[in-house]
């Protein structure tokens, strides 16, 4: 039975698997055997075959028909599932078949009476070992039989493998980061194997400013992502995707609202006063970020150092981020198709307290300000009873009652590629729709993109790319102005349990006195948010001789906004006065805002290429025109007879009213960049860019912004030849500058204002204002950065390491200077001041496998930015925000971070009358159980001079881990992300209130009183001398999330085999599942300021990817 | 070779299209540029309406009573007034900052006004109109250092707009200096601007207007000869009088219904809906859909007389069980008490299911709620229900500034009865007249006139101050109303007690703002602060 081993040795447990194999291939040779004697007897043993794809056994009954040959073999087995394309003529079977068992593993053997047996071939044992260029022997790594999947083996920790196959087969040796080889074993027993490095990512080519580089020639600091590291994540928003993924590029999330839940992006920290977002072209063209759906990114590079990102000049201050989008490859159309559908639900809400603690805790602090109580004993005895009036004594957990909402969302992307070889396209839509945790506050947007290339002639090509975004979110009717999710969120924030929001016979009440959310949710107007954008970009390449390429690019956005904001009269009534109008709140009116934006962008490029033996050479030349304009009119009436209208025209002319305004925007630059390197080890890049804004007056307008970059790859030198465990090893180092005009579009001219009236007669006439002194000084804001990189690939390509460090200095930031109240004018646009931010960021990635069918990857990113003010002018100022009480003093202080915080040092609480008799004056109110602040200058008194700096809200030491897995048909992603340096103000989210407007949470339980000394919270007051800006309320803002989790599942291909797809995904995931921190549990680390806003969620998804 | 040229040329043609001269210059659309403004006279007209804007204020303005012994407030918002109130304010207060800033903001226009209305060509102004404007400009000039040295004390002083990209670093001027300022300013302005104006410029600066500052400035610096001179003018110019159309004239003035009463020398007007206040939320009630954010304690409740014109500590005609009976007309015209009726509704905080009793959502927190200001009809949202004229000068006080004036410079005579018993007789209060007495004895009288027939009209925080009597009314307990209906209550018996105040000797000024000595050192602290 030896001659059957092979078809029993794989699975030897499975009893009845092989049982059934054995009965049958028995049952099959008995018949054979007994078939021969009937059968007529062929001398015919040459065979004529012109087949293709066929299987062995369709081969084997040709054969079967033309010879006497008989075949006997396992149908389940080899070589069932191979396929065979043969064009033989009167060939002898042997031969064919030699032809077909090549490096098959099996043999056939002869029999009499033609009779041929396929089995397995004489099987040798093979060992082998694998080491890498250096003769190191590698672990690990993959070897299979060619053809032959079932014979496989991995090397141990010495690099040796063992195996049996015949002695003609042929050994595939896999390794990650190795070029895979095939070895054939030509009857040796014993093979010593070296595998060659590869990198890929050295290959990589990045996205530059104005074309590509490989990754390898780069100087400059750029971070890249591929598409697939970002679509596995079903967010709604690109720059959710984008989230620690990179270091020295800061995304925070603050809101969790159906279409504005959009991240602030940051590079490299916060470099000036003014805006701070980086310019973010699509395919060349500036754009919102989260205008692309994400399955549609090919690519994503960060420029963060000047070298990278100066070729964009003034708009270049904060860092550029290019995103690629997918295009066609020729072939047959690829339809694919991919869904989620998850549920959110708010990541942390506030825990307030009930009806009778309030009243409690209300009293105390009323009697603690040296006021009686206002609630009665009896009345808060009234709530020991269940059956009490509840029209009289209501208890409300108002957070609960908003949360309406389904928090229901889904999304559908669908794409079509392909192409010949001179057209190609890519059509792809995507579909989302999210319900809100409140009713009514949705977003639904449909995203449209085609990408086509087209090969006019062999030296003109053109690109066109045409795509649109409707976007369509709905809030529900605010309060006064007040905005929606303020409306909801915040009112349930501060509305105290005592507030009924429905009496028993159904009656509204009035809430806090300006309306009431749950009404408004359910019965008021809708505001709606329309909008969309369509743009178009298209570019042509013509080669006017080998190596130079003229490129004209034209691009053109149109987005539009239009906004309708409807509101409803909402009459409230006093239920317990005969119901009798209270007031009636709002109107019924119509708001219609149109906003109209129109970028247009020319710029027309001269590339050149050459390479002249070991020198190579390219120089860009460009030049770029850019408009923006803004025009905005909006129409108003009031008086529409019933809630149910809300058109314009159903509205009374008396009292409409139309505002508009436009403003306009021109940058014209000129740029040129060149790179040269030699022997590809060293590396120099120069780049130049003028820039001519209109922001400017006139003789200010133009800025010149240099930047000069080189690198060295030391791992090419001869004298690294033998560090074998180094693949590559380069140092980069660059100096640039970048300007910045984010400033308004207006702002060196002085203004009137139109827009103020007052009335003389009982008419409005207009007022002009004058609002700011001009400053026809104004200038370019200029950065300089200095980066040094190092890259760093070890460990066969397996460990890639990226180092940089970095110092930024902006000067002459424009800047609105804090200027007296007495001037009684806004302050001007100023270039005064100077920032800087020094960092380093860190970037290691590792991929690995265990065993065949385990793979992994772990990309870890920190990076550091140190923030610090470094000239003002003498305008340092700390900014109190006196109208919001409990808000923490803010300074922008030369020598610290911008907007730091400052306050009193906090030492404790006061535990008696002495103890405050004994400390410095804080108020003529400070009592025992009131903070104790810090004398710092010791003049017996604490006032604004005792302020000391207590921290910056601006992250250090933020961090990105990203881990994949893969085993057979699973994989799994988690992404966590996080900070490790931060403060946070905490005084507003944990204050107690300072009066009955407002409600205590749960945490104010624990607040000072003569019986509890050990108190966390100072005592209950109706002063904000607790509330000053001291360090009891700046707290530690460090945490670890769990942004993103996903576990996914491959269908095998069998499965899929006759269904027409050619692959299946399923997937589950998790968006912001856990958080570490040492806040309470209702301030969200990444948005930590306030909770009268709408909260961040966790999104629960399952989904698909389906590839036809 | 010829096709490349075409390619070429039309990708040349793409990128430099249209390269314009202009490209690089653009201007706002809806703005005027400084050098193209002051060229007609709608540009003086317009920058002077623009002055008026500052002079109402009045979403933060009726709070002004918070910080004295009238009134209390539970919000710290819009105005954190309380803290000035009950003596935890700091430098860092908003209320400070607020006041600050406003003034300095009118003052800058009305600077830019005076700089620069010269600039207007003589063809396109009449001399007189651009006088005319030019005195405007000058009266709320005026009116801004009039506030500011009463708030602040010693203030940053200029007549010239100051450039913000390079203030000069200044000290503060003393308050007699500015005061001074504001004298000459205003005996200027008072010798160009007519006494009144045709209907469609109703509500401009009047010469009665300006004369009637100048005596409450005289008043308050204590030049009391000048200052009964000054208020003779006023009675003298004639068009003024107390207002005795009807019995509700005094309650008329404020709410929205009379704004054209000749009792009014000087208003800040709005328009329903298009020009609002949210006054009625600030002042009003729950059942007025209010936040009795500013509310009267039982000090003011008291200061009313008795209809035999005498205190309720010595009329035999009050009566504790029935402390609202029998007392001046004023007292029910300017609060709500217990059964008060209000725009048609009935307000009773003693009825425990009420809206507006103690404990209730906005409900006052002193069981009493203001009458005076509340507006006639209240329609909006919160911010905007309102539209009643918040009036900042009217006869009434020019007739005691002359009484007090003359009782000061002891020269009392039949004038300064007949002053204060125009008031005293006005058709609905008819209270007993004045007929004799000493000067304390009047001193007193016309001081306790001054508090109840001026409440909430933004004086009695300057009275007390130069009466010098705020360290006794602004210290100690600050009481509500009497608590003789509700025994579950622990203070029933009492008067319900909403905290507890303090008043040093630094709060005799306002503290100026942190910010402001932050970036100028050179101002220096009010004393205390």
């Amino acid at each position: 039975m030896l001659f059957f081993k092979h078809l029993t040795g794989v699975k030897d447990n499975c009893w009845l698997k092989k049982t059934i194999l054995m009965s049958k291939l028995t049952l099959c040779l008995i018949i054979l055997f007994n078939l021969r004697a009937a059968a007529k007897v062929y001398s015919q043993t040459n065979v004529t075959l012109d087949i293709k794809n066929a299987r062995f056994k369709e081969v084997v009954s040709k054969i079967e028909e033309q010879t006497s040959y008989h075949f006997v073999f396992s149908e389940r087995k080899f070589p069932a599932s191979a396929k065979f394309d043969l064009d033989v003529k009167n060939m002898p079977v042997p031969k064919v078949l030699d032809m077909m068992l090549k490096n098959s593993g099996y043999a056939y053997k002869e029999f009499g009476d033609h009779l041929i047996v396929i089995a397995s071939a004489n099987q040798e044992t093979i060992t082998g070992k694998i080491v890498n260029e250096s003769g190191q022997p590698l672990s690990g790594a993959s070897v299979k039989v060619q053809g032959n999947e079932k014979i496989w083996a991995l090397t141990n920790m010495d690099g040796i493998f063992s195996l049996k196959a015949p002695a003609d087969a042929v050994l595939e040796i896999t390794y990650v980061g190795y070029k895979s080889i095939t070895v054939p074993v030509n009857g040796q027993s014993s093979l010593t194997i070296s595998l060659t490095p590869i990198n890929k990512d050295l290959n990589d080519i990045v996205v530059v400013g104005y074309g590509t580089q490989k990754k390898l020639d780069l100087t400059g600091s750029v971070s890249s992502l591929s598409g697939s590291d970002i679509n596995w994540k079903p967010v709604g928003q690109l720059s959710e995707a984008l989230q620690g993924m990179m270091p020295g590029v800061t995304v925070t999330q603050s809101s969790g609202q159906p279409g504005l839940d959009q991240g602030t992006v940051r590079i490299r920290g916060i470099g000036t006063l003014n805006d701070n977002s980086p310019l973010v072209l699509v395919d060349g063209v500036q754009s919102d970020m989260n205008d692309v759906d994400p399955n549609d990114v090919a690519s994503i590079s960060v420029l963060k150092d000047a070298a990278a990102s100066s070729i964009y000049g003034v708009r270049a201050a904060n860092g550029v981020i290019l995103i690629t989008t997918k295009r066609g490859k020729s072939g047959k159309a690829k339809v694919s198709y991919s869904n989620d559908f998850g549920w959110q639900y708010p990541a942390r809400l506030s825990k307030f307290v009930g009806a009778q603690e309030y009243m409690k805790l209300t009293d105390l602090m009323h009697i603690n300000s040296g006021g009686d109580s206002i609630y009665s004993a009896s009345a808060i005895a009234q709530y020991d009873n269940p059956d009490r009036n509840t029209d009289l004594y209501p208890d409300n957990y108002w957070l609960k009652k908003i949360l309406t909402g389904s928090g229901f969302q889904q999304q559908h992307s669908v794409s079509v590629a392909g192409g010949s070889d001179n057209v190609k396209y890519r059509l792809s839509t995507n579909y989302l729709d999210q319900d809100g945790l409140i009713h009514n506050m949705n977003f639904q947007r449909v995203t449209i993109r085609l990408n086509t290339n087209i090969q006019v002639t062999k030296k003109l090509s053109i690109s066109a790319d045409m795509s649109a975004r409707i976007g369509d979110r709905t809030e529900p009717q605010d309060i006064g102005g007040s905005g929606s999710a303020w409306s909801q969120f915040g009112q349930a924030a501060v509305m105290n349990p005592l507030i009924v929001d429905q009496y028993s016979d159904g009656t509204w009440s009035v809430g806090r006195g300006d309306g009431n959310p749950i009404r408004l949710q359910q019965e008021g107007g809708i505001y709606d948010y329309k909008d969309n954008l369509i743009t178009g970009n298209f570019r042509g390449d013509y080669e006017i001789v080998k190596g130079l390429t003229l490129s004209g690019i034209v691009s053109a956005n149109y987005e539009t906004a239009f906004n309708s904001t409807h509101n409803i009269a909402m009459t409230y009534y006093d239920f317990f006065n005969d119901h009798s109008v209270i007031a009636t709140k709002g109107q019924n009116d119509i708001k219609k805002e149109s906003d109209n934006y129109w970028f247009k962008n020319y710029q027309g490029l001269l590339t050149y290429k050459h390479q002249f033996g070991k020198h190579s050479l390219t120089v860009l030349a460009g030049m770029s025109k850019l408009t923006e304009t803004g025009d905005t009119l909006t129409g108003y009436r009031l008086g529409i007879p019933n809630s149910t209208l809300d058109q314009i025209n159903a509205g009374s002319a008396n009292g409409q009213a139309t505002t508009g305004y436009a403003g306009e925007y021109g940058l014209l630059s000129y740029f040129g960049r060149v790179n040269y390197s030699y022997k590809e080890k060293y590396l120099f890049e120069a780049n130049l860019r003028n820039d001519g804004s209109s922001r400017f007056a006139p003789g200010q307008k133009w800025g010149l912004f240099p930047s000069f970059s080189a690198g060295w790859r030391i791992s090419s030198e001869d004298f690294m030849k033998n560090v074998n465990f180094i693949q590559n090893l380069k140092l980069r180092g660059s100096w640039g500058e970048l300007g910045n005009d984010a400033i308004g579009n207006y702002p060196y001219q002085s203004v009137y204002n139109l827009n103020n009236n007052y009335p003389f007669g009982g008419t409005l006439y207009p007022g002009s204002e004058l609002s700011t002194y001009p400053n026809n000084g104004l200038t370019w804001e200029t950065t300089k950065m200095t980066d040094l990189g190092l890259d760093l690939t070890i460990l066969s390509g397996k460990l890639n390491i990226t180092y940089d460090w970095y110092d930024k200095n902006t000067d002459n930031i424009l800047l609105n200077l804090p200027i007296p109240q007495f001037v009684g004018l806004a302050p001007t646009v100023q270039n005064a001041g100077a920032v800087q931010n020094k960092g380093w960021e860190l970037n290691i990635a590792y991929n690995g496998s265990i065993g065949k069918d385990f793979k992994y990857n772990i990309a870890a990113n920190l990076s550091d930015v140190k923030n610090k003010v470094t000239d003002l002018k003498g305008a340092d100022q700390t900014q109190t925000a006196q109208e919001n009480p409990g808000e923490i003093t803010t300074g922008t202080i030369t020598g610290y971070p911008i907007g730091g915080y400052w306050g009193y040092v906090s030492q404790g609480i006061f535990q008696t009358q002495q103890q405050v008799a004994n400390h410095a004056t804080q108020t003529a109110q400070t009592g025992p159980g009131d903070l104790i602040y810090k004398d710092v200058n010791g003049d017996g008194k604490i006032d604004a001079n005792d302020y000391v700096y207590l921290g910056s809200n601006i992250p250090r030491y933020t961090y990105g881990l990203n881990i994949g897995m893969n085993y057979k048909h699973f994989d799994l992603s988690a992404f966590f992300q996080g900070v490790g340096k931060v403060s946070v103000n905490t005084v507003v989210m944990e204050r107690a209130p300072i009066n009955s407007d407002g409600n205590f949470k749960t945490i104010h339980e624990d607040s000072w009183t003569p019986e509890n000394t050990d108190a966390t919270f100072p005592r209950l007051v109706n002063t904000l001398q607790n509330y000053s800006s001291s360090s009891f309320w700046v707290q530690s803002g460090a945490y670890v999330r769990l942004k993103s989790v996903q576990i996914g599942y491959t269908l095998p291909d069998n499965i899929l085999n006759k269904t027409g797809i050619s692959s299946l995904r399923v997937f589950v995931s998790g968006q912001n599942l856990f958080t570490w921190s040492k806040l309470e549990s209702d301030i969200d680390p990444e948005a930590p300021n306030e909770n009268r806003y709408y909260p961040q969620v966790k999104v629960y998804t399952f989904g698909l990817n389906v590839n036809f | 070779m010829k096709r490349r040229i075409i390619y070429i040329t039309i990708i040349l043609g793409i990128v430099m299209s249209s390269c314009s001269k202009d490209f690089l210059n653009k201007n706002p659309g809806d703005q005027v540029s400084t050098g193209d403004y002051w060229q007609t006279q709608d540009d003086a007209v317009r920058a002077v309406t623009e002055c008026y804007t500052f002079l109402g204020d009045f979403d933060d303005r009726i709070f002004l009573s918070c910080a004295t012994d009238d009134s209390y407030s539970w919000s710290n918002w819009p105005l954190d007034i309380q803290f000035a109130g009950n003596g935890s304010a700091t430098s860092n207060t908003g209320t400070f900052d607020h006041f600050w800033s406003y003034f300095y903001s009118a003052i800058a226009q009305a600077n830019n006004v005076i700089n620069n209305i010269g600039k207007v060509p003589a063809d396109q102004i009449t001399d007189s109109l651009r006088s005319r404007l030019t005195a405007e400009a000058r009266f709320i000039r005026a009116y801004a250092y009039q506030q500011l040295t009463s708030f602040y004390g010693n203030v940053v002083f200029t007549t010239t707009l100051m450039p913000s990209d390079s203030f000069p670093v200044t000290k503060r001027t003393s308050a007699d200096m500015v005061q001074q300022f504001v004298i000459s300013e205003l005996k200027n302005a008072a010798s160009v601007l007519p006494t009144a104006y045709t209907s469609s410029d109703q509500g401009r600066i009047t010469k009665g207007a300006v004369l009637a500052l100048l005596a409450r400035e005289q008043l308050y610096i204590g030049d009391y000869s000048d200052a009964a001179a000054t208020a003779k003018q006023v009675m003298t110019i004639g068009s003024y009088s107390i207002d005795n159309s009807s019995g509700n004239a005094y309650n008329s003035l404020f709410d929205g219904t009379n704004e054209n009463s000749p009792e009014i020398i000087l208003q800040a007007q709005y328009i329903k809906n298009t020009y609002a206040t949210g006054i009625g939320t600030w002042v009003g009630g729950p059942s007025l859909g209010g936040w009795s954010q500013v509310v009267p304690l039982q000090s003011l409740v008291d200061a009313y007389e008795c209809t035999d014109g005498k205190s309720i500590t010595e009329s035999p005609l009050y009566d504790p069980n029935h402390p609202f009976d029998n007392r001046d007309p004023r007292l029910k015209a300017t609060i709500v008490v217990p059964g008060s009726v209000v725009n048609g509704k009935t307000i009773d905080v003693t009825s425990t299911n009420s809206i507006d009793a103690l404990g209730k959502n906005n409900a006052s927190l002193s069981g009493y709620y203001y009458k005076k200001y509340v507006p006639a009809d209240i329609e909006g949202e919160y911010y905007n229900n309102s539209y009643n004229d918040e009036v900042l000068i009217r006869y009434a006080e020019v007739l005691l500034t002359y009484a007090e004036a003359k009782i000061e410079s002891n020269s009392i005579d039949q004038s300064v009865y007949d002053a204060i018993n125009l008031i005293r007789q006005r058709k609905g209060v008819d209270m007993p007249p004045v007929t004799a007495g000493s000067q304390s004895e009047l001193r007193t009288l016309v001081r306790n006139e001054r508090r109840v027939e001026l409440s909430m009209e933004g004086l009695r925080l300057f009275d007390i101050r130069r009466w010098k009597i705020a360290d006794q009314v602004m210290n100690g307990n600050a009481y509500g109303i009497l608590n003789n209906y509700d025994q579950t209550r622990s203070d029933y018996g009492k008067h319900i007690l909403i905290e507890s105040r303090t008043f040093a000797s630094r709060d005799y000024l306002w503290a100026i703002p942190q910010n402001e000595i932050k970036l100028d050192p050179d101002l220096g602290q009010n004393t205390g602060w």
